[in-house]
């Protein structure tokens, strides 16, 4: 259980997270927010690479600062912009990060063929990642966070620039994975976790506005609050009305 | 025009350019280095003034002009042996006046020779059939070396002129990069783009011609460059040589049967070897379109072109497969190789010139590749694509696959820095670099040999040992003699009994006497500084050689000890100057720091690759240079007291030679691990590779050259 407690960041005068505070079970969570709405932050206060100005992390109950490698080696990480050493081959990108990771020999050696498998890339793995194509690149950073089996996995933007087919592969094995890992998968596109998602999170000028199941989100009484008085008919409809500026942005 | 800016009109181009310039300038000073090895004078360009009084003495004369050389020599010779010192002079006479006015005495006897020798060899039965290739071969060769009569060799400074012409390297790094440009010629990512070219209203014929003229430009435009550059540094070191002199003056070039004079010489042997030069790249290209993957047909042209070379290399000049070396690529790039030695080939039975067969088949080369590479260049890649070229890269996949599979902890950094990021190759440019910076070949310098040196292929050790007490005593008693001599000669001058001229003679001789006695007392003071010294430790001052401490880690203005510092920063910059930054300019900063070890494992890793990139500068530059001055200043005295050192004598510890040179070496090697935590700090707080090169550089080097100048 990954709990957040009152959990604050600040960037200079401007607060990019705001007072907030969350149980995460093994489940698989759709994080929802225009941008600048605090989702990258949240995720990388969770992976550890952001010092919150308040508040606290904890897993089973202990704090996650004083977890050190302990807490680290729980974590898969896929941040919104994909980062590689261009010279490597596929398999080389993995099995560098996978010995970053501390996993033995042995475990990589089982693991990267299974995951190249996961995202389509096995015949792809000898090629330099120089040559990869965006949706290749994007297969490939997903495999990376993936290694290790992680048990917070924290997915900023995964599928994007993929295209509809990729992206629902790459959902369901998300799925999968979330029976026994928390998935916190950040998103601007809904048809990827309308049917996957356990809770959603809504999360507007950093902060969180609503949550819960997608199936009773539009439901419910928050939601009517902000449609002004009826229920949205559905998700997508409950994220226009949260998001009017998202909705423009996406038109134009 | 637009290939052109696409091609040249990146910043990689321009650094090329400038790292085959100082990688060229470093080939060349080696190399005249090692050539003065043997006059020990390269630096003194005024050498080519000694030459002067007897550069008017035509051929007709060099015999008798060089018996004036060589008496002239004898007489510095004694002077030398009454205590004078080696002097320029009599390098330059020794090494250059007196061979090549020999040389050129025996010009006129070698041709005759030959002469005689085919009229001797048409009588025996053997060589005299006419129709022979034997009998053609005499006949020939007589003929060739005919119209040589009519040559009047002249005294010349011939070093520069040799070093030009028998350099290949400006030829061999001109192929390096041009082989990486002509990579980046024919490069066109993607097939799209391919399809694009196609279309073009121009078509492809016109792209492949303007791609060959680029390639041939550039070719030819560095080739120039680095030959202009080597032919600078040789006039600035070494002076000129008189071009308008027939080739024949210069000693290793008196078997040249071309009526030419030197500059023309130059000119021809430059012309064949960029035509060489073209040649090859021109082979590399069409072996490499002819490959469906770029890397496979880098790889076959390259694998390719190395056996032709080690062919050419292995192939002795006297073998009977010398057609196969004279009609091998890599011929016209050595081509003093065949004007330096007369040879004729056996062309169906008839001699061929060896350097005519290298050099028309080069130029025959040129334009059959030239159309042979804009044919195949129009044509879709990998017309050879096969199934053996799949099987082969698909082998070495696996190869490369299971070796990363194999790596950890930091070896990954390794892998990452000096293999992917060919970082190595600095490494390696370095050790190369350093090898020419400091010879390794030296002999023993006659021009070292001062007194000192003289007295010390007598006797050094201990200064309270008997050997060295009684060596002195013989050394001043002979001075004493001497100084008697001169007194008694003083006498008779005053009284009027020998001439003034004499007197004058005596003064002269007694210079060398005076000059004896001021280096005994020296001798004789350390030997008093010894018995102090004995008496506060218990150990005694040694009589030691101390040029090679002096060099080594005596001023700090000396370029030996500010090349090796400078050298090693700089490669250390390059080899690991981006490791940090890198992180940060692909955003893996953010991935790495979220593993199991995080970035303090990422930080552990990278000081594993700086301890061995500072270790392997470290034994390159600082051992190289300690090689070179050892070999020319020999020390064998290491468990003497430092303080034995005049420079050193205040040093407050009693330890050994061996041992203060080693502790600076290790001082120097911590100083270097200091250096590289400067550099990885700079690199971790820098956004971009280019931002952490450019601070670093712009912070260290000037650090480093004001500290060894101050």
């Amino acid at each position: 259980m990954l709990e957040l407690t009152h959990l604050t960041k600040q960037y200079g005068g401007l607060t990019a997270l705001s007072d907030f505070t969350y149980s995460f079970a093994p489940r698989f969570y759709a994080l929802l927010g225009e941008n600048g709405s605090g989702k990258s932050t949240l995720i990388e206060l969770i992976a550890g690479n952001l010092k919150p100005d308040g508040g606290t992390i904890r897993y089973d109950g202990r704090d996650t600062a004083r977890m050190g490698a302990d807490y680290r080696s729980l974590i898969g990480y896929m941040p919104q912009k994909a980062a590689f050493y261009e010279q490597m081959t596929g398999t080389a990108f993995l099995a560098y990060l996978a010995d970053l990771k501390g996993l033995s020999r042995a475990e990589y050696r089982q693991q990267i063929p299974e995951l190249l498998e996961t995202v389509h890339l096995s015949e792809e793995a000898g090629r330099r990642i120089r040559e990869y194509s965006g949706g290749m690149r994007q297969r490939l950073f997903l495999a990376q966070a993936l290694l290790g089996r992680p048990g917070i996995l924290l997915l900023d933007e995964p599928t994007a620039g993929m295209d509809p087919t990729d992206r629902r592969m790459i959902v369901d094995h998300l799925k999968d994975r979330s029976r026994e890992a928390i998935v916190l998968f950040s998103t601007h596109i809904l048809s990827d976790i309308e049917t996957a998602a356990d809770q959603v999170l809504f999360l507007k000028n950093g902060k969180l506005v609503l949550s819960g199941a997608p199936s009773a989100l539009p439901d419910s009484s928050e939601a009517a609050a902000v449609t002004g008085g009826g229920h949205p008919a559905s998700l997508e409809e409950l994220y226009r009305a949260f998001f009017p500026e998202e909705k423009r942005r996406r038109h134009e | 025009m637009n290939e052109g800016k696409r091609v040249c009109g990146n910043r990689r181009f321009l650094i090329l350019i400038l790292a085959l310039l100082v990688v060229n300038a470093a080939f060349t000073v080696g190399a005249l280095r090692d050539h003065a090895g043997k006059t020990a004078s390269w630096s003194e360009a005024t050498a080519w003034e000694w030459l002067s009084a007897y550069r008017e003495v035509t051929a007709d004369y060099a015999g008798k002009t060089a018996a004036q050389a060589e008496e002239e020599f004898s007489n510095l010779q004694e002077q030398m042996l009454a205590g004078g010192a080696y002097s320029l002079r009599m390098n330059v006479l020794q090494n250059r006046t007196i061979p090549q006015l020999r040389a050129a005495e025996g010009f006129y006897d070698g041709l005759l020779a030959i002469q005689e020798q085919a009229e001797r060899l048409s009588q025996i039965s053997l060589f005299s059939k006419p129709g022979t290739f034997s009998y053609r071969n005499i006949i020939r060769t007589a003929v060739d070396f005919a119209p040589l009569r009519s040559v009047t060799p002249r005294l010349v400074n011939e070093i520069p002129a040799l070093e030009l012409s028998e350099s290949a390297v400006p030829f061999l790094l001109a192929f390096l990069a041009c082989v990486w440009l002509l990579t980046q010629v024919i490069e066109e990512p993607g097939d799209p783009l391919r399809k694009l070219l196609y279309q073009t209203r121009r078509g492809r014929h016109r792209l492949s011609a303007r791609r060959l003229g680029l390639l041939a430009g550039i070719a030819a435009g560095g080739f120039c460059l680095l030959t202009a550059e080597s032919a600078l540094i040789l006039r600035l070191l070494a002076g000129q040589t008189d071009l308008s002199a027939p080739v024949q003056s210069i000693t290793a070039l008196q078997n040249v049967t071309l009526l030419v004079s030197v500059g023309e010489y130059l000119l021809l042997t430059a012309a064949i070897r960029l035509a060489g030069l073209l040649v090859l790249l021109l082979v590399f290209w069409l072996i490499q379109a002819a490959f469906s993957r770029e890397s496979a047909g880098t790889l076959a042209a390259g694998v390719f072109l190395g056996l032709e070379y080690v062919l050419y290399r292995y192939i002795p000049q006297t073998s009977g497969l010398v057609f196969l070396k004279a009609v091998n690529l890599w011929a016209p790039g050595f081509v003093h190789d065949w004007l330096e030695t007369y040879r004729n080939l056996n062309v169906f039975g008839f001699p061929a010139n060896a350097f005519a067969v290298t050099a028309i088949a080069a130029v025959c080369l040129l334009p059959l590749l030239s159309a042979g590479v804009i044919l195949l260049d129009v044509r879709a890649r990998g017309r050879l694509r096969n199934r053996t070229e799949s099987r082969l890269l698909q082998g070495l996949r696996r190869l490369r696959e299971r070796l990363v599979l194999s790596l950890k902890g930091v070896w990954w950094e390794f892998y990452r820095i000096y293999i992917l990021d060919r970082r190595l190759l600095i490494l390696v440019l370095l050790f190369i670099v350093c090898w020419h910076l400091f010879p390794q070949t030296y002999s023993p310098s006659p021009y070292a040999s001062d007194y000192v040196e003289f007295n010390l292929r007598q006797y050094s050790g201990p200064f309270d040992s008997e050997e060295v007490r009684q060596g002195m005593a013989r050394e001043q008693a002979a001075i004493d003699a001497e100084m008697d001599k001169y007194a008694g000669l003083c006498a008779r001058y005053e009284a009027g009994e020998i001439s003034r001229e004499e007197m004058e003679i005596a003064d002269r001789l007694m210079e060398s006497w005076y000059r004896r006695q001021t280096v005994m007392q020296q001798l004789s003071e350390r030997q008093w500084e010894s018995e102090a010294f004995r008496e506060r430790t218990g150990k005694a001052l040694w009589f030691v050689q101390e040029d090679l401490f002096r060099k080594l880690i005596g001023d700090r203005r000396e370029a030996l000890q500010r090349v090796p510092v400078l050298t090693a920063v700089l490669a250390m910059i390059l080899v690991f100057g981006h490791a940090a930054s890198s992180e940060r300019q692909s955003g893996m900063g953010a991935v790495a720091g979220a593993t199991r070890g995080g970035m303090p494992a990422l930080r552990r890793r990278r000081q594993g690759v700086m301890l061995f990139a500072a270790l392997v500068c470290w034994v390159t530059a600082y051992g190289l240079s300690f090689l070179s001055l050892w070999r020319m200043y020999p020390f064998s005295w290491w468990e003497a007291p430092v303080q034995s050192l005049t420079d050193w004598k205040t040093v407050r510890p009693v330890i050994s030679c061996g041992a203060y040179l080693g502790g600076v070496y290790l001082l120097r090697l911590a100083i270097l691990i200091v250096i590289g935590e400067i550099i990885l700090a700079i690199s971790a707080r820098s956004r971009t590779n280019r931002q952490a090169l450019l601070t670093e550089l712009i912070l260290l080097l000037p650090l480093t050259v004001l500290t060894f100048m101050v």
